[in-house]
């Protein structure tokens, strides 16, 4: 039976195949940021090879060998999160790392840890870090979709094998993922920084509130003209809402357009408390609300942002607004 | 079960105002059939409380459906009609624009 004093977060490292994820995780054990860390590792394949390179953790290194965790809410994560924390009768557990296959959406890995009575209660959602291939972005963001779930999901960007990259180079990356991801922080993997990820994932940065106007960058812009399945951000610029209008909109439309919302994100007033409330979506799975207090944020505007591929932006406010959600 | 379930029944979860207390709920639950049913009119569906417990879905042909959560709802919504319900149609959002004008 598991009877923390303290949620142990759970951090989830993605990235596309061979985007350096394992490399990030390597360095980061070496130069002693995992103390009191347990890892899983999910692969694909038959045989399991990230976790030799991880190996100098023994027993905490837990192998998830049967593929890709992409499908659904997962019974051998759930069991392997349980077992790690059952394991740790002392409490010296302070935090636990997934580190996906390349080809995983982020999104049921949340599921399991939101939707399990048991692991709800023990467990509390860390940083979303994903690694972006600075070499192959721009090809991943054009061919794969997968690309732009793990781009969505992430609190935090990595940019890496940015040595051959100019400044321009690396301005250009920062506004493709800009457009695809408004609410991440970036990072810049340098040769010889080790500490990246672990600046990824333990900068406390206040919620970083809707940046995301109806300007997109030039790239993007162009994109969305020629390819309808392009991936656009909508920001509904609201302050409170009425809490119960809006469940029953924003439910629907994940339930319609479940397979083209990839994000939600927003800092919405309940007109009802006067709270100030974070929310926070990856696909259809929602965090746990958040109560936040106001002079925290760093940002004076509430609302709410989408990320969404292949539905026409506009079409989000004026469903907001015949909706009659915000008693303004 | 999605992010989606239980969110009727459950009074910790997102579709009640956020701390809620207990003796506002079956009053904020008439509100949400209310609003529910200014949507549901559109295809010609009737929405109603079960003993403070569940939700009753009914069409003018007699079809019944219960449901206890939003997920349930949109779900028995698309077998009764046959299509799910589609918050961006434009038909719906000037039924709704209607409904808020005569409020």
């Amino acid at each position: 039976m598991i009877n923390k004093n303290k949620r142990i977060p759970v951090h989830i490292l993605t990235g596309f195949l061979g985007s350096g994820k394992t490399t990030l995780l390597r360095e980061y054990i070496e130069q002693g940021s995992a103390h009191r860390t347990a890892f899983i590792i999910n692969e694909v394949g038959d045989i399991g090879i990230d976790h030799h390179l991880t190996q100098r953790l023994d027993g905490e290194t837990l192998l998830l060998e049967s593929g890709c965790l992409c499908c659904e809410v997962r019974n051998d994560l759930k069991a392997s999160l349980l077992a790690l924390l059952n394991q740790d009768t002392n409490e010296h557990l302070e935090q636990i790392i997934i580190e996906t296959t390349g080809l995983a959406n982020p999104a049921p890995i949340l599921a399991t840890i939101f939707n399990d009575r048991e692991l709800s209660q023990a467990v509390v959602k860390g940083k979303i870090v994903t690694t972006v291939d600075a070499l192959t972005a721009e090809q991943c963001a054009r061919d794969i979709p997968e690309w732009a779930n793990q781009l969505s999901s992430a609190d935090s960007l990595i940019f890496t094998k940015t040595e051959k990259l100019s400044e321009s180079d690396i301005h250009r990356l920062q506004n493709l993922c800009s457009a695809t991801n408004p609410f991440a922080s970036f990072y810049i993997k340098h040769l010889n920084n080790t500490e990246t990820l672990a600046q990824a994932i333990h900068s406390t940065t206040p919620p970083r509130l809707l940046q995301a106007t109806h300007e997109q960058p030039a790239y993007f812009s162009i994109r969305s003209m020629a390819n309808h399945s392009a991936i656009q951000t909508e920001a509904i610029n609201v302050e409170s809402v009425d809490w119960q209008r809006f469940s029953i909109w924003l439910s629907m439309i994940l339930y319609r357009y479940n397979d083209q919302i990839l994000r939600v994100k927003g800092i919405l007033k309940d007109s009802n408390t006067g709270n100030y409330v974070l929310l926070n979506s990856v696909r259809k799975i929602l965090a746990p609300l958040e109560i936040i207090d106001k002079e925290t944020l760093n940002s004076p505007s509430l609302g709410l942002v989408f990320i969404t591929r292949g539905l026409t932006p506009n079409d989000i406010t004026a469903s907001f607004n015949a909706f009659d959600i915000s008693p303004n | 079960m999605c992010g989606l379930c239980g969110i009727f029944s459950e009074p910790d979860l997102w579709n009640q105002s956020p701390n809620t207390d207990a003796n506002s709920l079956r009053r904020n639950r008439l509100i949400q059939i209310n609003y529910l049913q200014t949507i549901l009119t559109h295809v010609r569906l009737r929405v109603s409380d079960v003993h403070g417990v569940n939700y009753l879905l009914e069409d003018f042909k007699g079809n019944q459906k219960l449901f206890s959560n939003l997920h349930e709802l949109w779900q028995s919504i698309e077998e009764l009609t046959g299509e799910p319900l589609d918050p961006f149609n434009n038909e719906l959002l000037q039924h709704l624009e209607r409904g808020h004008n005569n409020d």
